[in-house]
C-alpha cells in the first residue's frame, strides 16, 4: 500500500473511532473528553511515527492537536446546532468530532509528510 | 547537517504523549478549580490579556524571536531534549513577563490586594503561558515545515547538479576532439619516435583510467588532481610543444585538501581552448594555492576566431561546488588576466 493510502487508513480509522467514542460516551456520566483526547493524541503519535518526525515537532503537534481538538470540537458542535437545528444533539457532536479529526489528521500529514533528509 | 539526528524512539514519543495528555487534563481541571475557589474566569483573563494590544503584539514578537533563535542555533532533530527545555524555559519567562507587564499596565479593578504576586498574577501568567504555547508551537511547526521544504528543494537541486556534472564528465571521457588530436599526435610519434609513442599511449591510458576512476567520486585529493593535470599537460605538450607552459606551486598542506574531480583539468583545457597557444605567443598558466583557494590564472590572449563558449564547464564546476560544499567558485576576468578560484576543503 502507498504512503498516502496508509495515511488515509490511519486518519479515517481514527475519525471513525472518534465518532464511535463520542456516540457511545458523550451522554454518559464519564463523558467523552478523556477518550477523545487520548484518541487524538494516539492519531498524532501514529502519524508522526509513520513519517518519522522529530521530537520538537511532536511536542508542538501534540499540544496544538489536543487543544485545537478540544476548542474546535466544543465550538464546532455549537455552530452545527445553529446551522442544522433539526439534527439531534448527539449527532452534531459526532459530526463535529469526525470533521475535526479529519482536519487535524490531514493538517499533520501536510506538515510531516516530507521527511527531512 | 542532520548526521547526528537520531530517530525518535517509541518510548520517547509515548512519554511526550503522556505529558501532553497530563498537561491537557490538568489544564482542563485547573479552569473550574480557579473559577470555583478564586472566582477567576479563564476566558475573561485570556480576553483581558489579548485585548491589551501592545502586550499581545509584544508576546507574539518575543515568541517569534524565541523560535527564530532556536531554529538558527539548534537544528530540528539535534539535541531535542535541550531544545525542548530551552523552548519551555523561554515560554515560562515570556509568560511571567507578560503577567508582570499586565499587572503594571492594567491592574484588575476590585482584585484582592496584598502581595504583588497574588492569584490574579499567577492566573494571568497561566493564560499567557497557554496563549504563547499555542503561538510558539504553531511557529515551530511552520519553521520546521519551511525547513523541510527547503531541504527537499536543495536535495533536488543537488541531484540535478550532480546529474548534469556526470553527464558532462561522460561527454568529456568520450570527447572525440581530444581523442582525434591524441591519435594524430600518436600517429606522428609512431613514425618519428616509437619509444615516445609507447610512453604517450601509457599516459593516454592513465588519463582515461583516471576519468573512469573518479567518475562516481564527489571529491578528490588535490595532489591526485594535480598528478592528473600533469599527465594531461604532458599529452597536450605533444601538440603545443613548448608553447604551453604550466607552472604549479601549491604548498604541501593544501595538496591534502580536496577539490571536485577534473575541475583543475577542465580549467587548463578551457585556457588552451579559448586562448592563442603558439611559439610567438606561448600560453602560461599559473596554478597556485592561496587563502584556502586553488587559483588558476592565465594571461588573456583570445583566439581571433573565437570558439563559441557556452560556459557550461564553469557552470558545472560551480554547480558541483554549491551542491557538495555549499561554496561558490570565484571568477575574475579583467586587467588582461583570467583567474578562477576553487575553494579547497578538508
Amino acid at each position: 500500500m502507498t504512503k498516502t493510502g496508509v495515511t488515509h487508513l490511519i486518519i479515517h480509522s481514527f475519525a471513525l473511532a472518534h465518532a464511535l467514542a463520542c456516540l457511545l460516551l458523550h451522554d454518559t456520566g464519564f463523558g467523552d473528553t478523556f477518550v477523545l483526547t487520548c484518541l487524538t493524541i494516539a492519531m498524532v503519535v501514529v502519524l508522526i511515527r509513520y513519517f518519522d518526525g522529530p521530537v520538537e515537532v511532536i511536542v508542538g503537534l501534540l499540544l496544538l492537536a489536543s487543544f485545537a481538538g478540544f476548542f474546535l470540537g466544543t465550538n464546532g458542535a455549537r455552530w452545527i446546532q445553529k446551522m442544522l437545528p433539526a439534527l439531534p444533539g448527539i449527532w452534531s457532536y459526532v459530526l463535529t468530532t469526525t470533521l475535526v479529526t479529519e482536519f487535524l489528521g490531514w493538517s499533520i500529514f501536510f506538515v510531516v509528510r516530507r521527511k527531512k533528509k | 547537517m542532520t548526521s547526528s539526528a537520531k530517530r525518535t524512539t517509541i518510548i520517547e514519543v509515548l512519554l511526550l504523549a503522556f505529558f501532553v495528555l497530563a498537561f491537557r487534563l490538568a489544564f482542563e481541571g485547573a479552569i473550574p478549580f480557579f473559577q470555583n475557589h478564586f472566582n477567576l474566569n479563564f476566558n475573561e483573563t485570556l480576553t483581558r490579556l489579548l485585548t491589551n494590544y501592545p502586550l499581545a503584539l509584544l508576546m507574539v514578537i518575543l515568541d517569534f524571536f524565541l523560535v527564530w533563535i532556536l531554529v538558527r542555533q539548534i537544528d530540528y532533530g539535534k539535541k531535542p531534549m535541550l531544545r525542548t527545555l530551552l523552548e519551555i524555559s523561554g515560554l515560562v519567562v515570556i509568560a511571567l513577563s507578560s503577567a508582570l507587564l499586565m499587572k503594571i499596565m492594567s491592574p484588575v479593578e476590585g482584585a484582592e490586594v496584598g502581595s504583588f504576586f497574588n492569584y490574579t498574577f499567577w492566573y494571568t501568567a497561566l493564560a499567557a503561558f497557554f496563549f504563547n504555547m499555542i503561538i510558539i508551537a504553531g511557529m515551530d511547526i511552520y519553521a520546521y515545515y519551511g525547513r523541510v521544504q527547503r531541504k527537499a528543494l536543495d536535495l533536488e537541486i543537488g541531484k540535478k547538479n550532480k546529474a548534469r556534472y556526470q553527464y558532462q564528465q561522460l561527454k568529456h571521457q568520450l570527447n572525440p576532439h581530444f581523442l582525434f588530436n591524441s591519435l594524430n599526435s600518436l600517429d606522428y610519434l609512431i613514425h618519428t619516435d616509437p619509444e615516445k609513442a609507447s610512453e604517450y599511449v601509457r599516459k593516454l591510458a592513465s588519463l582515461y583510467r583516471h576519468f573512469l576512476k573518479v567518475g562516481e567520486e564527489e571529491t578528490i585529493l588535490l595532489k591526485d588532481e594535480v598528478d592528473f593535470v600533469r599527465l594531461y599537460v604532458d599529452l597536450l605538450s605533444q601538440r603545443f610543444d613548448s608553447s604551453l607552459k604550466v607552472f604549479i606551486d601549491i604548498n604541501d598542506e593544501d595538496l591534502n585538501r580536496r577539490v571536485i574531480p577534473c575541475s583543475l583539468q577542465l580549467l587548463v583545457e578551457n585556457a588552451t581552448k579559448h586562448n592563442i597557444v603558439s611559439k610567438d605567443m606561448p600560453l602560461e598558466i599559473f596554478i597556485t594555492s592561496e587563502d584556502g583557494y586553488l587559483v588558476v590564472q592565465n594571461k588573456l590572449q583570445p583566439k581571433t576566431y573565437q570558439i563559441s563558449s557556452t560556459g557550461v564547464g564553469l557552470k558545472n564546476i560551480r554547480g558541483q561546488y554549491m551542491s557538495v560544499y555549499k561554496k561558490n567558485i570565484i571568477v575574475n576576468n579583467g586587467s588582461g588576466t583570467f583567474e578562477v578560484r576553487l575553494p579547497l576543503l578538508v
